[in-house]
């Protein structure tokens, strides 16, 4: 499709079109990045302030967790971070960030007949195929929160004609919209939940977050196996603790709470809820 | 076959023998002298019970002789490869882990680490980062030194409050 950017649609996008506090008082526009995370963090390192945003057209090194790649060709995915500096938080709460960022982005691309739900902790899903992921990484100094970036890849303009081995696993909007998406409102929308939510959870709106997170989490109840950095576990995904981690029962009873790993809901269990065994 | 009796070092196995056994012993130190070979191992006392919760989980941990009980427990085996004097403590800063999570010392598993001991750092410069509920936290340097311990591995996890690294200001 003719992309907004090829006219001068993105680049005329005035911060003053947003009614935000923070998020967005200055957004820097770029046809073709790296990744627009590592882009930011050396506007952090450099002492910019929060609520400068990058947008990307294209990106061609943007990572996810551990150096795993997302790239996305240009026109295909609304690709934007995020720099705030929420230094009123305590390192340990920063999993805030991760859930303010998968909630606010699930609230800003959910339409009327298109439910936005979230697998464990922050990966963006409609019916269970991935829609887009979230990444956010820190500075913690002198056991202060220094800055963090809050990046956020989502599946926009994206058939799965054109890449069919992740058919089974991938989805974007247009995909199940069943027609191409402009991404200027989707920024804007982005921005604005990001934003709001932000400035709740300044305030202290903590438990409000949470349970917009828990409600969204399409993981609990079901049957998942969870690679832990420790090893695998399997189990049934019951809750989530306050801290944001993952309740898991296992076969024999036992309960896990898991903070780290890679979950992967059984496919035996989609929309069942069999007993395991 | 027979390695140690080539070369007169100790296999892997028979140091994890060694370690088994100091855990089910109230044996606290051993020294092993085979040749040019020295192993030193020696158990840390054990610090203060660790405050937070230790997720348990049901695989076998991964390599080396982690204790069930708790990772802060460090029954890592001192080993010295040469002169095994005295574990003497190294003076200098003890950089902590800020929460509880597992620490990586590169950027990714394909980079090379961010620090080594002996580099000198700076304040601002990545010592490493522990990642917590998917997100990555750089640990910055707070002072101009030396790198003198790494006392963590890769993918290890982590307890609030334990010592990751030991930075010997200059």
């Amino acid at each position: 499709m003719v992309d907004e950017l090829d006219q001068g649609g993105w680049a005329h996008f005035a911060p003053s079109e947003l009614q935000t506090k923070v998020v967005g008082q200055t957004i820097r526009f770029f046809p073709t990045v790296g990744s627009t995370n590592d882009l930011l963090k050396d506007e952090a390192r450099a002492g910019a302030a929060e609520g400068l945003v990058f947008v990307a057209d294209e990106q061609v090194a943007g990572r996810g967790r551990r150096g795993r790649s997302w790239t996305a060709p240009a026109g295909s995915s609304l690709l934007v971070s995020v720099l705030l500096r929420p230094t009123w938080l305590q390192p340990h709460d920063g999993f805030l960030l991760t859930i303010l960022a998968a909630v606010a982005a699930a609230e800003a691309l959910e339409t009327p007949g298109l439910h936005v739900d979230l697998k464990w902790p922050n990966d963006l899903q409609i019916a269970g195929r991935k829609l887009g992921g979230i990444l956010v990484e820190t500075e913690i100094s002198a056991d202060r929160l220094v800055w963090a970036v809050l990046g956020c890849g989502i599946n926009v303009n994206w058939h799965p004609s054109v890449m069919p081995e992740l058919a089974s696993t991938a989805t974007s909007l247009s995909a199940q919209l069943g027609h191409p998406v402009a991404r200027r409102p989707l920024l804007h929308a982005l921005l604005t939940t990001l934003d709001t939510r932000y400035a709740a959870l300044r305030s202290g709106a903590q438990s409000a977050l949470l349970a917009a997170w828990r409600d969204r989490l399409s993981t609990l109840g079901q049957l998942v196996r969870v690679e832990t950095p420790q090893g695998l576990l399997h189990g049934r995904a019951e809750d989530v603790t306050a801290a944001g981690g993952l309740v898991i029962r296992d076969q024999a009873g036992e309960r896990h709470v898991v903070t780290a790993g890679d979950v992967t809901v059984r496919p035996d269990t989609l929309g069942g809820n069999a007993l395991d065994k | 076959m027979g390695d140690h009796e080539r070369n007169g070092v100790l296999l892997t196995d028979e140091v994890r023998e060694l370690v088994a056994l100091m855990k089910d012993s109230d044996i606290a130190e051993v020294l092993i002298e085979r040749g040019d070979a020295k192993l030193h191992l020696k158990r840390t006392t054990p610090a203060a019970p660790a405050p937070v919760t230790v997720p348990v989980y049901s695989a076998p941990p991964m390599a080396g002789v982690q204790p069930v009980v708790a990772p802060a427990v460090a029954a890592a085996p001192v080993v010295a490869p040469q002169d095994a004097e005295e574990a003497q403590p190294v003076s200098g800063l003890a950089v902590t882990a800020p929460m509880v999570g597992t620490f990586y010392g590169s950027p990714s598993p394909k980079d090379p680490p961010y620090v080594r001991v002996g580099d000198e750092v700076r304040p601002g410069d990545v010592l490493g980062i522990i990642e917590a509920m998917k997100i990555m936290n750089e640990i910055e340097c707070e002072v101009h030194g030396r790198v003198a311990q790494v006392l963590v591995q890769s993918s290890q996890p982590v307890e609030y409050g334990q010592t990751l690294m030991v930075i010997e200001p200059l």
